[in-house]
């Protein structure tokens, strides 16, 4: 008897020691440290199993892309994982509409939303990166390649292609003389304002002021007339990249520096020359002009609150006049429209920074890199007319680097009656972008602009400021040296011979 | 001897049988203690994103430690949560376990009552209280406003005092029913003869808590303190949803420091929050070690 208890005692204390094992790859995203990750990829790369030739390298996929080993006649299967909150956004329906338009090549897109680079950087260690994805914030350009992620596509990059394309499409996402993604959208920043709330303050909402000190005064004007209602001006404070919306774009607006303070005059970070900006805003928070809350609050609920009449104003993205069209319940109620970012009275306007970094890779491990090209270029032609041939209600502006395209689409007389459109820039002229931007190479050793910069709004008057910024400029100049010296950057790209802010 | 032989196998096969059933620990704890462990203390002397090879720098991240004001100034806010939550809760929670333990009305009521904001779960407290402290539509200044006792909102949580108050309120409130039920667990295990020959001494209440209770709960005492020490150190969540560390770092703790290197969406620096997270570990292990010497040797003597 007492034998019979201790066997099922051994038998039962190994099938749980069994199942806790097996228990554990579910477990690994919740423990928070990078060992436990590691692991847990490793296991789910077992357990998955997909198709062990995946696990290539990349030289292996040359040579076989190389002798044609891939024309088998069998559908090409592929994989696309779009940065994306659901599953219906314009990526996934050009895909679906590429593969119902052809028999060859078979795209299945998988979305991740804000966890994008988590989810890109666990694939990239456990080697379960798709044949396509998007190329992001998670690093340089050097580093993609580095780890193994990306693949050139200079030799689909035929002339007449090129052609087609705002050159800057090709400077964004290059390396030493190759291309290894091109952008799918042009973003620039737009004041968006509620016409409503300029009535009601007595203002005119058809003469948006071009000058800051004219916002200043339309925003101090609106906070009164709301009596605690609605406010002025929203600035989330609590988004990182509001800095590089409202500060830099002023910046670069007026050619003052160019995006996280960099001056391409001189090859160096220097946040003082965004002071005055600064000043500003840190001023529109101390008179209270701006919506309570803005220290803690993010750029969703900065938009849900425009959106619910208690905002005058703020900066955001070209994108969003598809957004509240669109997307985001009561976009299309609220009487809003759009509006070139001011900038200081007395100050030239230099041309609009465009923004380009929805760029598309193709993985160096997949098997069909001419297949994926082949899906990316369809994808950067078709992503903005796809939408609204699938659904004529989802009619939205385009936002291409293909100007031509641009033409066609927003001369079309259902975008020109979209709200806010009349705001937008209908082709990429006045649009520029800089060939590089170096903060994105950087390894910060001390605190980040996005970090210093909250401080200095909220308690502007309490700090010396001065100080800050200089501690900002040598923070960032140091490991601007650091990225030169490990060849990340290159000098001659920090300052470009005869630069101007005026005529880039 | 076949006595002898038999028990041998006996005790061989209940060795097998402990290791057998100590081995899901085990293996848990090499997955998920152990290994981290010992990668992060190798990431530490290398500089790491997370997904190109890390590559090794020598003391290169120890020596940009010490000289990071950043990271001294999230050790500092961490002793002063972890000091102003002890000073609060551990007398706070001694207080409600002897007023729990006395004969009112409803004592398992307000047993409960004290005890259930400890169930939930710290981030979704955080959350409330951020709603409920949030400048624009706050539960708090909305109350004030309608009370007209301010004109504009407060921004509780943009100002690095309020907030930190803030963060503090919310861990009491959250801590301390769990400490409360500790405390009464020792105080009933105190003998009542002590207190009947107290009384029959003719000793006070507050004579017989000083002289009996208080005394009594002795180690108990100890491991509580040290509970409510180590989770000031652990710090995280309620910061995390509360302040996110901001304004500019200005209410960051240790543990939402590494998170923040380790995790950082663009360009995380994995190799430096290993190397911070090394120091941690020995600030805390270093005033845990402290605490315990301090209070054994005190212990010992009485």
């Amino acid at each position: 008897m007492t034998h019979l208890k201790k066997g099922i005692a051994a038998a039962l204390s190994l099938t749980m020691v069994l199942g806790l094992t097996a228990c554990q790859s579910a477990q690994g995203n919740a423990a928070g440290t990078e060992g436990a990750l590691k692991e847990t990829q490793g296991q789910a790369a077992e357990t998955e199993n997909k198709d062990s030739a995946r696990a290539v390298k990349a030289e292996n996929v040359m040579e076989k892309h190389a002798s044609g080993d891939d024309a088998s006649g069998e559908k090409v299967e592929l994989t696309f994982w779009a940065r994306a909150s659901s599953a219906d956004n314009n990526q996934t329906i050009t895909m679906d509409e590429f593969n119902a338009s052809q028999d060859r090549i078979h795209v299945t897109v998988e979305c991740y939303g804000d966890n994008y680079e988590e989810v890109l950087k666990l694939a990239c260690n456990s080697g379960e990166v798709p044949d396509i994805f998007e190329i992001s914030g998670l690093s340089d350009v050097k580093s993609y390649i580095d780890a193994g992620l990306a693949y050139p596509m200079d030799e689909y990059l035929t002339e007449e292609l090129k052609a087609e394309f705002n050159p800057s499409a090709f400077t964004k996402y290059a390396y030493d003389g190759q291309v290894y993604a091109i952008p799918h959208m042009t973003r620039y920043i737009r004041v968006y304002y509620n016409r409503d709330l300029f009535e009601k303050a007595g203002l005119d909402p058809d003469n948006f002021p071009t000058t800051l000190e004219g916002m200043y005064d339309a925003a101090k004007a609106i906070t009164e007339a709301g009596n605690g209602e609605f406010y002025g001006f929203g600035l989330p404070i609590k988004s990182g990249s509001t800095w590089e919306r409202n500060i830099d774009d002023i910046a670069i607006l007026s050619g003052l520096t160019g995006p996280y303070g960099f001056d391409y005059t001189t090859g160096k970070f220097d946040f003082s020359k965004q002071k005055p900006i600064i000043e500003y805003f840190a001023k529109m928070y101390e008179d209270g002009i701006m919506m309570p809350g803005s220290e803690s609050i993010d750029i969703e609920v900065l938009r849900a609150n425009f959106i619910a009449n208690k905002v005058g104003m703020y900066f955001d993205g070209n994108w969003m006049v598809n957004g509240y069209n669109n997307e985001i319940e009561g976009g299309d109620v609220t009487n809003w429209d759009t509006a070139l970012v001011p900038v200081f009275e007395g100050t030239e306007r230099a041309k609009d920074y465009l923004m380009l970094e929805s760029g598309h890779c193709i993985s160096s491990s997949s098997e069909h890199p001419a297949e994926a090209f082949e899906a990316i270029s369809y994808l950067l032609h078709n992503v903005y007319s796809a939408p609204a041939r699938k659904d004529a209600s989802k009619v939205a502006p385009s936002l291409s680097l293909i100007d031509k395209d641009n033409a066609e689409i927003n001369a079309s007389p259902e975008v020109q009656k979209l709200k806010g459109i009349k705001g937008l820039s209908m082709d990429t002229e006045n649009l520029s972008s800089f060939t590089v931007t170096p903060h994105s190479a950087l390894t910060l050793e001390g605190d980040s602009r996005d970090t210093v910069y909250p401080l200095l709004i909220i308690q502007g008057s309490s700090m010396d400021m001065d100080a800050e910024l200089d501690k900002l400029s040598e923070t960032y100049n140091s490991a601007l040296e650091n990225a030169v010296s490990e060849g990340l950057l290159e000098e001659k790209d920090l300052k470009p011979e005869g630069f101007d802010y005026y005529t880039r | 001897m076949n006595k002898a032989v038999k028990s041998r196998k006996n005790s061989r096969i209940k060795g097998i049988q402990m290791f057998l059933m100590l081995l899901p620990m085990l293996v848990l704890f090499f997955l998920f203690c152990a290994y981290p462990l010992f990668d992060s203390i190798y990431l530490s002397f290398t500089k790491y994103n997370g997904f190109t090879e890390p590559v090794f720098n020598g003391l290169a991240n120890y020596k940009r430690l010490f000289s990071d004001s950043s990271w001294w100034r999230a050790v500092l806010n961490t002793f002063e949560l972890t000091v102003m939550a002890y000073v609060i809760q551990i007398p706070l929670s001694l207080l409600l376990a002897i007023l729990v333990n006395s004969k009112i009305k409803g004592q398992n009521f307000f047993r409960t009552i004290i005890f259930l904001p400890n169930v939930t779960s710290t981030a979704i407290i955080g959350i409330i209280f951020f709603f409920m402290f949030s400048s624009y539509n706050g539960i708090v200044n909305g109350m004030l406003q309608g009370a007209g006792l301010i004109n504009r909102p407060v921004e509780w949580l943009g100002n690095v005092t309020s907030a930190k108050l803030i963060i503090i309120l919310l861990n009491t409130w959250s801590q301390v029913g769990y400490l409360m039920i500790l405390f009464l667990a020792a105080i009933q295990k105190i003998p009542t003869e002590l207190y009947e020959s107290a009384t029959l001494d003719g000793a006070s209440k507050w004579q017989q808590f000083k002289c009996v209770t208080l005394p009594m709960l002795g180690q108990m005492f100890q491991v509580i303190s040290m509970m409510c020490i180590l989770n000031g150190f652990q710090l995280f969540d309620s910061v995390k949803v509360l302040t996110g560390g901001g304004p500019g770092n200005q209410t960051s703790v240790m543990a939402l420091y590494i998170y923040n290197y380790f995790f950082n969406s663009t360009g995380a620096q994995q190799g430096y929050a290993s190397a911070v997270s090394v120091c941690a570990t020995f600030i805390t292990a270093a005033v845990g070690a402290l605490y315990f010497l301090v209070t054994s040797k005190k212990f010992k003597e009485n």
